[in-house]
């Protein structure tokens, strides 16, 4: 964990002894993780010298980061070699986003994510990954997925059972509510962090120092010190002297607030003395003048504490100084104005106004973020509305005031110092406002949260009482359909009854889809995917649909990369919803699915177009569409039924991937809707991809045909290991269908499945091994003669086996059978006969 | 191989039943936890299938009376079969000791594939193709 240092600096003085002291620990910790014993030692060496140099020599750090790096990608043929290259990439992130270098991080810790999402799933390398991503998304400025990936974070620690890695992502969960001055949240989450891992003391320290910060800030400054004091106790525990240097500072500060002067100076004379013998300390040292400044100005001494603030502010930009500053602005305006030096008091004034317009900035957005995280109510949008007009309103007085202030600078410098008071009284009203309102819009949100919940609560038990109805509907379709002896009438009647049924499950799963997400965010599933194969299995779930409506289905996927990084549940239920409604509101013409890849500034970037020529969408209502349980017309349920969730659902989905919906509509000749999000290629384990032939049976990918849904079961789970993937199909027609498109190796049908009487199921297999193409068609059969099997082979068959056989022999037997073959330079007439 | 459903809805018994049989597999059935207990006292099964709500004793309860037992019976694989769809059902089902859980409605390749999964983790994977 290297994260949230710069961020933490940047930001905020509070919470930079905090972050410092995670690091600190994270390093120590790093060293104790175990690692897969198979690795080689240069790649170890370099990944140890890369965290070890981490704290101390970024730029070190980033050689050895890379060089782990080059190291691993030349593990070709490893199996732990993706992990190893992600874990590189990781703390090449790492490295650079600690010299600040964060345009570059990005995409590296993207790619690593993916990779560890897909080969190492809900481990501790997966969870640092997300909390990286999630701090350079909060220091970019993107609270909402920043806040998604910190509690994802959160649950996959959990997972791995990481402890003390959950507690840090509290801690940054903390320090978003900290940037919305939503202090009593700051507190909720330090002492949850501090109740789940007691036995770090680096992750108590920033808990205790973040609580004294967060209760100063709320003027509780007994309770404030105490807090500093244990963070003190930990910090002399820990023998480090940069850290009970700054929070020796941080309790004089505190002091000095709460009026216990003597006390202040004690502690401060103490941090004054250990940040001499100590490089990194020493850099607190003009922050320990300042608060020197703070106590002189207490005693009612403006010149010492001018002295003092000489030392603070030397070699620093008053137009430019950082948020560290703040508090000592703030001292210096009153010193100055003390001392009746007003250009001083002035200047440090301006410099007080500057920080605080960014602090609110801040504030104001982090919390107009985290609403729209959880929230789409109307009354939110009027509430934050309102805020920021309230705020307009303050910046225009407060540009006034200032401008007056000029003026009369001019005329008589008794006027100036009774101005500068009364707009200095202005400036801490108005920040005491943004402070009440946020107080009062964090209130509201606890209150729209639990309503939310009761909600989600009361779909959850309804659902289940739907639910159990429709097994009974679905289990029983199921059950007639997968039997043989249906004539075609009946089975299309009782296909129509499955059909409706599946399509009452998929409105009850809907509805409490969109009131999850609402609830609860969204939570990717990353994983490698076969995209063109995804939107052709999408598209013909449709086919059945718009034939009978007279509809042409389009799908262009000539320019879709093949192999991507997703969650293609959730792709797939993007292109469910869109080509149901773009089905459903056409009534005659086409409907397109166009897969491409656009250019942008961040990267390139995956578009699926639906595109129809259906009734259009109005362009006064093409943002309500998005809205939950909503259609552009309430009379348009009625027409078409639904739910009106579909767009909501894609559009919520689409975000948490990083992307959005677009949607482009002419009234009366039809709709394209856009979904576009960050392109991942899985280009990583590209070596296996292009190899045309299969070098052994683990490289090969299977079709499975057989009747009986045990046998199927029982094949696939033992194939599933040993074999590159696993297809297994009911019956002959559905296998010829999907061996057609020539994407698997070998195919293993049963006799019984090719049909019941001897010519038919010669007829069959012959049909069924021309479709398959170059792929092995593999029979099973009970015991049969010579001549049977001499037909078989002579009908496409490349192997027979022979049943009854136990799954690990089957495996042996396609082995065998593999092997076999490419001695014989995959000559395909030559069959193989089982011993049986 | 030996199945028995705990389950208190009929419909929903006759349904796995039906889809059970499609594969040529039988499965006995137990209208409660308490009665499904009492069946695994008396028979031997190779796998356990249990709805959680059930009137009398619900399913939890029952799974962990079965790994509750003294003899080699409380490491029977079970699947719990349920129509709930909270967060964190699937955790409690694993906590009470449960393989596997399975969401209503049954999807029969799923059935298929998850008991011939929890077979294999009960070491018994040398189920015949016939």
């Amino acid at each position: 964990m290297f994260w949230g240092e710069q961020r933490a600096m940047n930001a905020r003085r509070t919470a930079f002894a905090a972050a410092a002291a995670v690091l600190v620990a994270s390093i120590a910790h790093a060293g104790t993780v175990p690692r897969p014993a198979a690795a080689p030692d240069g790649f170890e060496a370099s990944v140890d010298a890369a965290k070890s140099a981490m704290m101390a020599d970024p730029h070190a750090a980033l050689q050895d980061a890379l060089q782990a790096l080059d190291l691993a990608k030349r593990q070709t043929g490893d199996p732990a070699q993706p992990v190893h290259v992600a874990t590189a990439q990781w703390l090449q992130g790492a490295a650079l986003s600690r010299l600040n270098r964060l345009p570059e991080a990005t995409p590296v810790i993207e790619q690593a994510l993916a990779t560890a999402a897909a080969r190492a799933p809900d481990s501790k390398l997966h969870g640092d990954l997300m909390l990286a991503q999630a701090d350079l998304l909060a220091t970019g400025g993107q609270i909402q997925p920043a806040l998604e990936r910190f509690q994802a974070a959160y649950r996959i620690f959990g997972k791995a059972h990481q402890p003390r890695s959950q507690a840090m992502a509290l801690q940054y969960i903390g320090s978003i509510y900290q940037d919305a001055g939503d202090y009593a949240k700051v507190l909720e989450y330090y002492a949850q962090s501090a109740d789940l891992y007691p036995a770090d003391l680096a992750l108590l320290i920033t808990a205790d120092n973040n609580i004294a910060m967060a209760l100063k800030s709320q003027k509780k400054y007994p309770d404030s010190i105490a807090a500093f004091e244990r963070a003190l106790a930990v910090a002399r525990k820990m023998h480090s002297v940069e850290l009970q240097t700054q929070v020796l500072e941080n309790l004089a500060a505190a002091e000095v607030a709460g009026g216990r002067l003597d006390a202040a100076q004690r502690h401060l004379d103490e941090s004054l003395k250990l940040s001499g013998s100590d490089p990194a300390a020493r850099e607190e040292q003009p922050f320990i003048w300042g608060v020197a400044a703070q106590i002189q100005l207490a005693r009612h001494q403006p010149k010492a504490a001018a002295a003092f603030l000489g030392r603070t502010f030397q070699g620093v930009d008053l137009a430019k100084s950082p948020p560290a500053f703040r508090d000592f602005h703030e001292t210096a305006y009153q010193a100055f104005s003390q001392l009746g030096d007003a250009p001083h008091a002035l200047a440090h004034l301006a410099a007080l106004k500057r920080l605080d317009d960014q602090a609110r900035d801040v504030a104001a957005s982090t919390t107009a973020a985290l609403m729209s995280a959880q929230f789409d109510f109307a009354n939110q949008k009027t509430r934050i509305a309102q805020l920021k007009a309230g705020e307009l309103q303050r910046d225009i007085a407060l540009a006034r005031s200032r401008n007056l202030i000029t003026t009369v600078l001019l005329i008589a410098s008794v006027v100036i110092a009774i101005l500068l008071a009364v707009s200095f009284l202005w400036i801490r009203r108005s920040r005491d406002e943004v402070r009440a309102a946020n107080g009062k819009l964090s209130e509201a949100n606890d209150a729209l949260e639990k309503a939310l919940r009761a909600r989600t609560e009361f779909l959850a038990a309804t659902s289940h009482e739907i639910r159990t109805p429709l097994n009974g509907v679905l289990g029983m379709t199921q059950v007639i359909l997968s039997g043989g002896k249906l004539d075609p009438e009946t089975r299309e009647k009782i296909g129509m009854v499955h059909g409706a049924a599946e399509t009452m499950r998929a409105l009850v799963d809907d509805i409490l889809d969109i009131a999850k997400i609402e609830t609860d965010g969204v939570v990717l599933n990353r994983g490698e995917l076969d995209l063109p194969r995804l939107c052709r299995e999408t598209v013909q779930l449709w086919t059945e649909r718009a034939q009978a409506k007279g509809l042409e289905l389009v799908l262009e996927v000539e320019d879709a990369p093949r192999r991507i990084v997703e969650d293609a549940g959730r792709l797939r239920q993007i292109l469910f919803n869109l080509m149901s409604n773009a089905i459903k509101f056409t009534q005659a013409g086409a409907v397109t699915l166009r897969v491409g890849v656009e250019p942008d500034a961040a990267g390139p970037r995956l578009t699926l177009a639906v595109i129809d020529s259906g009734v259009g969408i109005p362009a006064d209502k093409l943002e309500e569409v998005f809205e939950s349980f909503r259609q552009a017309d309430s009379t348009t349920s009625r027409n078409y039924g639904g739910t009106g969730l579909g767009l909501a659902i894609c559009r919520r989905l689409a975000q948490a991937m990083g992307g959005d919906v677009r949607l482009a509509s002419t009234l009366g000749e039809g709709t394209t809707v856009t979904v576009c999000v960050p392109l991942i290629d899985a280009a990583l384990p590209a070596s296996d991809e292009i190899a045309a032939l299969p070098r052994d049976l683990e490289a090969c990918r299977m079709l499975v045909c057989d009747a009986n849904p045990l046998a199927r079961a029982v094949i696939k789970t033992a194939l599933e290991p040993t074999v590159r993937g696993v297809e297994a199909v009911e019956s002959c027609d559905s296998a010829r269908t999907a061996a057609a498109d020539g994407r698997f190796d070998i195919v293993l049908v049963d006799a019984a499945a090719l049909g019941p009487e001897r010519q038919a199921r010669l007829a069959a297999l012959a049909a069924l091994a021309a479709a398959a193409g170059d792929a092995a068609v593999v029979v099973m059969t009970p015991e049969i003669g010579e001549d049977e099997a001499g037909r078989l082979l002579h009908a496409g068959a490349v192997q027979i086996i022979r049943k009854p056989i136990t799954a690990p022999a089957l495996c042996a037997e396609l082995r065998a059978g593999f092997a076999e073959r490419a001695e014989l330079a995959l000559a395909p007439a030559k069959g193989r006969i089982s011993a049986g | 191989m030996r199945i028995l459903f705990v389950e208190d809805n009929a419909i929903n018994r006759r349904v796995v039943h039906e889809m059970l049989r499609s594969g040529g597999v039988e499965m006995e059935e137990a209208e409660d936890g308490r009665a499904g207990l009492d069946m695994i006292e008396a028979h031997d099964y190779d796998v356990i299938l249990m709805d959680l709500r059930m009137p009398g004793m619900d399913g939890l309860t029952a799974i962990r009376h079965i790994r509750a037992r003294p003899d080699a019976k409380a490491g029977l694989p079970v699947v719990v079969i349920t129509a709930d769809d909270g967060a964190n059902i699937d955790a409690e089902c694993l906590q009470a000791g449960a393989d596997r859980v399975l969401r209503k409605p049954v999807v029969m390749t799923s059935l298929f594939e998850t008991i011939v999964a929890v077979l294999a983790q009960a070491g018994d994977s040398q189920v015949m193709l016939a």
